[in-house]
């Protein structure tokens, strides 16, 4: 019993030093080995109390103790055993429920914050950047070229950052999206190019077998590529007839993207231009594979591969 | 002269869209509401108002609340949705509850001014993703039953047509072409159907409005 106490006060000490260790596993042995003191300890006292009794009231020797008391003793034991192990095992996993939740919870509220508060303030200040910016373009002052290349360049990076803030918060907000929310996103895409740009001739079509979900990292480096496939061949390709085609097999999108335009030399630029290593790196980031053909004059196809869960 | 309100908290949101507004001489401002109860306030203490900007998320008394009330009181007021990024989920419940219209924030300035005036003529825009949305909620109606509803039962043909080609991706121009009518009619279209999810959903937008002692 004296060891009994030692050992509880040493457990006590060491949890009190621990306490800033919020770890699930530790605090886990360390109530098991509480519970184990605390059955050693009644245990003992249990069977003081049983030889005291059976002694004392019952007069029975202590020889006739083995066949009566031990077999009592040893039931009570076993009986308390099974309960405390019960409601033990029944509070270990509400505890774990309950850590569970409470990390998700508060991940949860993390996330909807951060991406408020980018909503708000980087995002409404970038529009405004973006609109100041365009109403600079428009308005009737002449600029000399430079100033005007520099004032088109500044527009299309405020333009590209209202794209890339739209993506964090994308990934921020959505844990995952189906396939068929995912192509409504990109219509909406397709029809703001069709419609700007009617000049040119696009073709889309998404084919979705089985409406699976994706997540939001997959997803929104997709659509990213997608975006910047677009952007590219509308500044420097010059094609009238540009498709996107999307199948599912499976685990796996394959997009065939395919445009009419001039093409360029793919080993030269694969390195140097900002575009294309940006459609390479997402497309590594979700362990898709790419393919391109293209030569000058005789337009360009992207063949990209991704797996729909990782 | 458009007399029109702004309902806005995010002062740069609210600069941009003054900005934008500034260059058509035709338009004049006429309040500028922090809120969705200063908004309401206004439209009640304002006799010239033809159309009112406002946002979705406000502190307070939300746009999507404000419209339900505004447009309680003053059916003919055109209300039109503004919102930073495109949020569907928002888009269509401001449109349940009376919006005439939407419009994003980083919209420029044409097509805002051309939103506008759109809207007073009694057109609406819809993406292709509201339209799936939209579809949708016509399919499957949250308390009417049957619970799955022949959308041609709702919608006209032409506008059941029309829903189909916006959610599959389709320009107004080109549906406007496919179906021998003018691009504005398509508007027109658009604007009858956001007015049958408004008639869908009136009932129990009321419930809950009165339940909130908004009304």
């Amino acid at each position: 019993m004296f060891y009994c106490a030692k050992s509880w006060l040493f457990i006590n000490d060491f949890e009190r030093e621990c306490e800033l260790h919020d770890q699930m596993t530790l605090k886990l042995k360390l109530s098991w080995a509480k519970e184990f003191v605390v059955y050693m300890f009644v245990n003992i006292l249990i069977f003081l109390v049983l030889v005291l009794v059976l002694t004392n009231y019952f007069n029975v020797n202590t020889l006739n103790m083995d066949l009566i008391g031990m077999p009592i003793f040893m039931l009570i034991v076993y009986f308390l055993v099974a309960i405390r192990s019960m409601m033990m095992y029944k509070e270990f996993e509400y505890q774990v429920v309950l850590t569970k939740f409470k990390a998700e919870t508060v991940l949860q509220e993390q996330r909807i914050q951060l991406s408020r508060d980018l909503h708000d303030s980087l995002g409404a200040q970038l529009t405004f950047t973006s609109s100041i910016l365009d109403s600079i373009r428009n308005s009737e002052n002449n600029f000399d070229q430079s100033t005007q290349n520099k004032l088109n360049k500044l527009s299309e990076f405020s333009e590209n950052s209202i794209a890339e803030l739209k993506s964090v918060l994308w990934v921020l907000n959505t844990e995952k999206i189906f396939l068929i929310e995912f192509k409504a996103r990109l219509l909406n895409l397709i029809k703001d190019v069709r419609e700007s740009q009617q000049h040119v001739e696009i073709e889309f079509n998404f084919e979705i077998i089985q409406n699976l979900p994706v997540s939001g990292k997959v997803s929104v480096n997709l659509f990213r590529v997608i975006q910047e496939l677009i952007n590219n061949m509308l500044k420097h390709s010059l094609a009238t007839h540009f498709s996107i085609n999307i199948k599912q097999s499976n685990n796996l999108l394959f997009l065939l993207v395919t445009d009419n335009g001039c093409g360029f030399n793919w080993e030269k630029e694969k390195f140097t231009s900002f575009g294309l290593i940006n459609i390479h790196n997402r497309i590594i980031e979700i362990q898709g594979q790419v393919e391109v053909i293209t030569e000058e004059n005789k337009g360009t196809i992207f063949s990209i591969q991704i797996p729909l869960t990782t | 002269m458009i007399h029109v309100g702004i309902a806005e908290d995010n002062l740069f949101a609210l600069k941009a869209i003054e900005d934008k507004l500034k260059s058509f001489e035709d338009l004049k401002i006429v309040f500028i509401a922090k809120n969705g109860e200063e908004a309401i306030a206004q439209a009640e203490k304002q006799s010239c108002i033809d159309l009112i900007l406002m946002d979705i998320e406000m502190p307070v008394l939300n746009g999507i609340d404000a419209t339900f009330v505004i447009k309680n009181k003053f059916p003919k007021l055109k209300i039109i949705v503004i919102t930073v990024f495109d949020n569907d989920e928002y888009i269509l419940n401001a449109i349940n509850a009376g919006a005439d219209s939407y419009i994003l924030k980083e919209t420029k300035a044409e097509k805002m001014y051309e939103t506008i005036q759109d809207t007073l003529n009694g057109g609406a825009v819809m993406s292709p993703s509201v339209a799936v949305k939209a579809l949708r909620q016509l399919k499957n109606p949250l308390n009417i039953e049957p619970k799955i509803v022949n959308v041609n039962s709702v919608l006209s043909e032409r506008e059941s047509e029309i829903l189909e080609y916006l959610s599959s991706g389709m320009t107004n121009k080109f549906i406007a072409d496919q179906l021998f009518i003018s691009p504005f009619t398509v508007k027109r279209h658009i604007e009858n159907i956001y007015q049958k999810l408004q008639a869908r959903n009136r009932v129990d937008l009321l419930a809950k409005a009165k339940k909130n002692k908004l009304i």
